[in-house]
């Protein structure tokens, strides 16, 4: 087995619509409770997930089918791995967006590594670590 | 794939209570994506200046989270504040809130305070 599944911490999938985002960063706060990773950390981890899914709720499936949003959170090396995953037109830019242009900056400010891939040109995956 | 909660805008509770020309809309829940157009919703139906209300404070002291769709929001009451002259305040919310705030700059757009108390009467009827 992959030594991240031994440290899986949450995984779930769901429509990228709005109403997911709650949901999913709500099941990631409850699964990180029992990691003990204190109050302001745990706040910053949702905070940025949060961001990183209400970015491909917004902006994923801008003229094509609604499709997924996957969120997954290992533990490996004494970090913690997060990946929001969708399968939407990449990273294209906007000129209609309704964003501040706040939630990728604030993310960044808030992680140890980010990562954003565009895996063959279809979807977007980002990826932030927080070492624990 | 699995159905989100049905009631995503159920996690956020809006309360306003006006004391002459004053209103108190306190938050309590989550301000995010979904929750945030019953912020704007409650304000609207104040119709502040039209109905007399010259003073909005906006208490964040009950939220448990908050993101930037909501600072989005914070931003837009204060220009419409600004638009339509009438003051809007802030009460500070908790500490992810103020960091939120900070990070981004936005409470330097805002008037903050650290209670309701610091601009308005402290008996408020609904």
């Amino acid at each position: 087995m992959d030594p991240v599944d031994d440290s899986l911490v949450y995984a779930n999938a769901l429509p990228a619509e709005p109403a997911s985002v709650g949901t999913l960063r709500r099941g990631l706060s409850h699964a990180l409770q029992p990691l003990e990773i204190g109050a302001e950390r745990s706040a910053d981890i949702v905070l940025v997930v949060s961001e990183a899914l209400t970015n491909a709720s917004v902006h994923a499936y801008v003229g094509m089918p609604l499709g997924p949003v996957a969120l997954t959170a290992a533990v490996s090396s004494g970090s913690l791995r997060v990946t929001v995953t969708d399968e939407g037109r990449g990273m294209l830019p906007r000129t209609d967006s309704p964003g501040l242009g706040l939630g990728l900056g604030l993310i960044a400010r808030l992680t140890d590594a980010l990562e954003i891939s565009s895996p063959g040109g279809r979807g977007t995956e980002i990826s932030v670590s927080f070492v624990l | 794939m699995p159905e989100t909660d049905a009631a995503s805008a159920d996690y956020l509770e809006v309360e306003a209570r006006t004391h002459r020309r004053t209103a108190l809309v306190a938050l309590r829940g989550e301000l995010d994506l979904v929750t945030v157009s019953k912020v704007a919703e409650v304000i609207d139906e104040l119709r502040p200046q039209a109905t007399g209300v010259r003073h909005i404070v906006l208490d964040l002291r009950g939220l448990t989270f908050m993101d930037v769709p909501a600072l989005r929001e914070l931003i837009r009451q204060n220009e419409y504040a600004r638009s339509n002259r009438h003051n809007l305040a802030v009460v500070r919310g908790t500490a992810p809130i103020d960091k939120l705030l900070a990070l981004t700059g936005v409470e330097e757009m805002l008037v903050l305070v650290d209670d309701p108390d610091d601009l308005a009467p402290p008996t408020w009827t609904r």
